[in-house]
């Protein structure tokens, strides 16, 4: 069963429409990265999908629950970090994490031992006692998730959540994107660093002008797409390169000095196949790279595509 | 260990700082300590200096820390978590009323017990109001401003220009009249005013004091709802109009009960005429005002015809416009008007349906009006076209068509028996049907054909 599912989802600030007709179902565990340009309705789409905005036609439902009938039985099973992190800066973290945990009716017994169990994952136990307004921006990101996820949701919703994160944050914030992964929990992040994405997501909205352009699979992306195949030559021959491009699985073939790139349809097997057919033509290659497919190439490749293939 | 609501005790935490507790025992003893070796320490000088104190503390300070508790949400970026999380809008409504406002009322209440223990039993005479009818209106005076000043800013929550002044502004205003109303004080300053007399409601008598004091909690009770309701939006529930079905029917019940007032004024053969005018007249108000209000957003227009289009009746009962929920409770009692209160003839025709008709029909008109002026929110100088329109329709042609119309008998008439009269431009009630309705009838025409030109050239512009 989808634990989301968007149908016919419309959205304006009049005159302007910022979503348009929004259809897609996101697995239970599944990793998504909402990515697209400036502009592009990521976050309004994220506020839509965790109830924040109302939208003007179209239906949600997460876990089986109509958001818009149910607002409050929704928000049970949402985390949301907004790219503000939203914290009470006079409050200590303890207080944060308390007052957290009330609003979210956990029971009064247990509220203590969740707000340091959820320190611990957040790894933010040394910091109980300081203000939420002193912590540096990393740490204020922990907080954030932590408050985010104290009630255990099922689904969690980060807005930009390394936008402004110095390099070891990051990689912390991937690290734990990865545990809640394994536990099953279903993520929904927006963001522009792909690099980071790549780690851990398992699907990918492309949102463009306030539609959704693509929901890629990844991992059946990088099994059936094309793969970039790099090629150093020894030697700098047009008769080579021809021989290359003229390959059954080869589609496109470009040539530069003595470097060749081109975009291969097959497997490992089949790229075994195609090196082993090089050296039989006595092309002299001395570098042999298959690409993996990355987020990124997903991504600009889809950017690049006109709107009506995409469709198709 | 948690108190009552968290959103109560979040503001416990932020408000009762190690200092904050400690500077009100200290003020307090020093102003005792002060009033007692310099002062003399009797009863009146104790109870008037220690009035204009907890005014400011109760009134203003309370009323600041309501109007900003809000503001400082957005301001902060909590707003969403708050929005996200599992508290209730009745428990938030509670929550911020009384959390915000929660050191307002440590400084205030030792203040209103030094108050009382000093209280001046029988320094204005048999017009002195009991030391409980006091404290209730300071405590009434003080949660109403407090509410009055949330509710304001709950109200301009998504506004550009969110303000915490204009909420100040109007709660304190609303907590002065408060409590002026129910002990007959002017504040800050304690002047005695008239608290005596009665009150004649649907045929009870009733002392003023105590009416003003029903007044209040009947007002209050709708100001703690509307503020409730409000939150249930912030929280994405949708309201049913019914609630604001049984706030204007209540107004107009509260309204009609005062139709007795006139005392001699009125025949009695048309008490109960006046009691549905008075109710109308109301209902007629808070018609204008929804139609105002609503006109700026057309969102909620938008989601009724798409959920009506996707046959989804009760998602298209939620969204219905309250002004026509309002205009529900208007016609009936106009029709009310009519059967009872039969035109009246003579030099002058006049008839209370006719007029009743016209307010509706001029409140139509400018609803249409502003409608297509606000639509969307679009186009340059939106507040001074309103304002314009507002001149030119409500003083500018009125001045023009009355110049000279209380010259002679026959102007005076004129003016107000004619079709190309006064009846152009207020609703009169006056010379019949087509002499009072018609020329207003025409403008709501022409204002719904300005409607539906603005909405073909708004959908264009998409």
């Amino acid at each position: 069963m989808a634990m989301i599912s968007v149908r016919g989802l419309n959205f304006e600030y009049p005159p302007q429409k910022i979503l348009t007709d929004i259809n897609f179902e996101l697995d239970e565990g599944s990793v998504t990265a909402l990515v697209g340009p400036n502009g592009a309705g990521k976050t309004t789409l994220l506020r839509c999908l965790t109830n924040l905005e109302a939208p003007l036609s179209g239906h949600i439902e997460v876990d089986g629950i109509n958001i818009h009938r149910h607002p409050r039985k929704a928000h049970r099973k949402m985390g949301y970090l907004s790219d503000f992190f939203g914290l009470y800066n006079d409050l200590t973290v303890r207080q944060c994490l308390t007052y957290t945990a009330w609003c979210q009716k956990l029971p009064k017994a247990d509220v203590q031992k969740r707000v340091e169990a959820v320190a611990e994952d957040v790894e933010i136990t040394d910091y109980l006692d300081k203000k939420a307004g002193s912590l540096s921006r990393g740490y204020r990101q922990r907080l954030g998730v932590g408050m985010a996820m104290i009630h255990e949701p099922k689904i969690l919703f980060l807005d930009e959540p390394a936008s402004g994160l110095d390099p070891e944050a990051r990689v912390n914030l991937s690290a734990f994107i990865v545990r809640l992964q394994q536990r099953g929990m279903t993520i929904i992040v927006s963001s522009h660093i792909l690099a980071e994405l790549e780690d851990y997501c398992t699907d990918m909205l492309v949102i463009r002008d306030g539609e959704i352009r693509s929901h890629v699979k990844l991992s059946e992306h990088q099994g059936a797409q094309v793969t970039r195949i790099e090629m150093s030559l020894l030697t700098q021959n047009a008769a080579h390169v021809e021989l290359i491009a003229a390959h059954p699985e080869v589609s496109q073939c470009y040539q530069e000095g003595e470097d060749v790139q081109c975009d291969f349809t097959g497997d490992a097997a089949a790229q075994s196949a195609f090196l082993k057919y090089l050296i039989q033509h006595d092309v002299p290659v001395s570098r042999f790279v298959p690409m993996a497919r990355t987020l990124k190439s997903a991504y600009m490749d889809l950017a690049n595509t006109p709107k009506a293939e995409q469709s198709a | 260990m948690i108190i009552i609501n968290p959103e109560f005790h979040r503001n416990l935490w932020l408000k009762f700082s190690t200092f904050r507790l400690a500077a009100m025992p200290i003020f307090l003893l020093g102003y005792l300590y002060i009033a007692g070796t310099s002062w003399g320490a009797n009863d009146a000088v104790l109870f008037s200096t220690s009035l204009p104190i907890c005014f400011v503390v109760l009134c203003i300070f309370g009323t600041y820390e309501a109007a900003k508790t809000l503001r400082s949400e957005i301001k902060g970026n909590t707003w969403d978590f708050q929005k996200m999380s599992a508290i209730g809008p009745w428990q938030l409504a509670i929550g911020k009323l009384f959390g915000a406002t929660s050191y307002a009322w440590y400084f205030g209440i030792p203040l209103l017990a030094v108050m009382a223990f000093n209280y001046p039993h029988d320094a204005f005479g048999a017009a002195t109001p009991s030391v409980g009818v006091f404290l209730t209106a300071s405590v009434l005076g003080a949660v109403s401003g407090h509410a009055s000043a949330l509710l304001t800013s709950l109200a301009s929550l998504h506004s550009k220009r969110m303000r915490v002044i204009l909420p100040l502004i109007i709660g304190i205003a609303v907590a002065s009249w408060v409590f002026k109303a129910i002990i007959g004080y002017d504040l800050p300053f304690a002047v005695m005013g008239s608290a005596d007399g009665f009150v004649l409601w649907h045929g009870f008598m009733v002392s003023k004091s105590h009416f003003d004091l029903y007044s209040v909690l009947f007002v209050l009770f709708w100001v703690v709802v509307a503020i409730q309701r409000l939150l249930r939006l912030e929280l994405q529930y949708k309201n049913a109009p019914l609630v604001w079905a049984a706030f204007v029917v209540s107004m107009a019940v509260y309204m009609a009960g005062l139709s007795s007032q006139g005392g001699a004024f009125i025949v009695e053969k048309f008490t109960l005429a006046m009691q549905y005018w008075l109710a109308f007249s109301v209902v007629a108000v808070l018609l204008y005002i929804k139609m105002l209000e609503e006109s700026k957003d057309i969102m909620p227009y938008k989601r009724f015809v798409a959920a009506w289009r996707a046959r989804d009746w009760s998602l298209a009962f939620l969204n219905v416009p309250r002004w026509a929920v309002t205009l529900c409770c208007a016609l009936p009692l106009l029709v009310a008007l009519y059967i009872s209160f039969p035109s009246e003839g003579g030099r002058i025709e006049f008839s209370m349906f006719h007029l009743g008709l016209g307010m509706l029909l001029f409140t139509l008109r400018d609803g249409l009006v502003l409608h297509a002026v606000l639509l969307g929110r679009t186009g340059r100088f939106v507040g001074f076209k309103l304002l314009f329109y507002y001149f030119v329709m409500y003083f500018l042609a009125i001045s023009v068509t009355l110049d000279g119309a209380f010259d002679t008998r026959e102007s005076f008439e004129a003016a107000f028996m004619s079709g190309g009269g006064i009846s152009f431009f207020l609703p009169t009630g006056t010379g019949g049907f087509i002499n009072s309705c018609g020329a207003i009838a025409l403008q709501c025409v022409g204002a719904a054909w300005f409607l539906n030109y603005r909405l073909k050239l708004f959908t264009k512009a998409k």
